[in-house]
């Protein structure tokens, strides 16, 4: 292969399928958290990658760009849903008193009952992440999920090492603040669940 | 200075061990007397637990020769595309 040729696996339906169709969906899955959203973008992401292969000169592995391509996708497709407004992450997804002391922190890492609940934690994780605004859901779904190393996310995203990381931070805090509020929910409610009912007594 | 928020906005380069050396002595010695910062440490540490082992959801059946047949439906010409490719390729 030549710098100046298409990579053959961008050419090939069948080649391109094997090779990447599967990191294709799982992140498309990821970014939009429902099978047939993932199967539109894997679907628009596939042509896409084979309509325009001529203008992808690089020698290597074309993952990076299969990436953008995939997160461009589901970029647009949230657009054209018109989902909620996504969270806001402007500022640091953490209170602070008039002493900039960290105030309403609850311990989440030490419950006992964190193991019994892990199922119902993923999927409130899940649906948490795909609330997140688009780059910082890029930003997790790239370093977190996909194990894509810090420098060449920040580059598939257009942003310096230093801009991608405070996006990883500050989704993470959002994300540990989604599971403080699933805890406060959940011992509520079982306290609710244990409590008499009114009248009982009458 | 206030550590609390210093010691928020720098929990992933604590973690990743990118503090510079003047600064790790003071966010650890804040942690071991700030039971609010700890938990914050320990729940940000859990939320990465639950990424890391948070398992991919398998593809759904069929869903590669769908794939398949409509590169194949776009390529013959029979499913026309908008061309809207946008910047991203570049």
């Amino acid at each position: 292969m030549t710098p100046d040729a298409p990579h053959p696996a961008l050419l090939d339906p069948d080649l391109l399928l094997e090779r990447y169709g599967e990191r294709i969906y799982r992140v498309a899955r990821r970014m939009t958290n429902s099978d047939a959203d993932a199967e539109d973008v894997m679907q628009n992401t596939l042509i896409k990658i084979i309509r325009k292969a001529d203008s992808y000169r690089g020698e290597s592995d074309p993952m990076g760009w299969i990436y953008r391509i995939t997160l461009n996708e589901a970029r647009e497709l949230h657009r054209k849903r018109k989902r909620r407004p996504a969270v806001s992450l402007d500022a640091l997804p953490v209170d602070f008193d008039e002493t900039q002391h960290a105030v309403g922190v609850s311990d989440i890492a030490g419950r006992p009952d964190r193991a019994a609940m892990a199922g119902e934690i993923d999927e409130r994780i899940r649906q948490a992440i795909e609330e997140l605004p688009d780059g910082y859901r890029e930003a997790v779904v790239l370093f977190d999920l996909e194990g894509v190393p810090y420098a060449e996310a920040a580059q598939l995203m257009g942003l310096s090492l230093g801009g991608f990381k405070t996006r990883l931070h500050r989704a993470r805090l959002h994300l540990r603040a989604v599971l403080e509020t699933f805890w406060k929910q959940h011992d509520e409610s079982a306290k609710d669940e244990s409590a008499p009912a009114a009248g009982d007594d009458a | 200075m206030n550590l609390c928020r210093e010691v928020a906005e720098k929990l992933l380069k604590f973690r990743d061990g990118e503090l510079a050396e003047i600064e790790e002595p003071f966010i650890r010695e804040h942690l071991q007397y700030c039971p609010s910062c700890l938990d914050l440490l320990n729940g940000y540490d859990e939320v990465c637990d639950v990424l890391h082992r948070l398992k991919p959801v398998g593809m759904p059946p069929g869903i590669m020769d769908r794939c398949k047949e409509k590169m194949r439906r776009v390529l013959a010409g029979e499913d026309p595309l908008e061309d809207d490719l946008g910047s991203c390729c570049e």
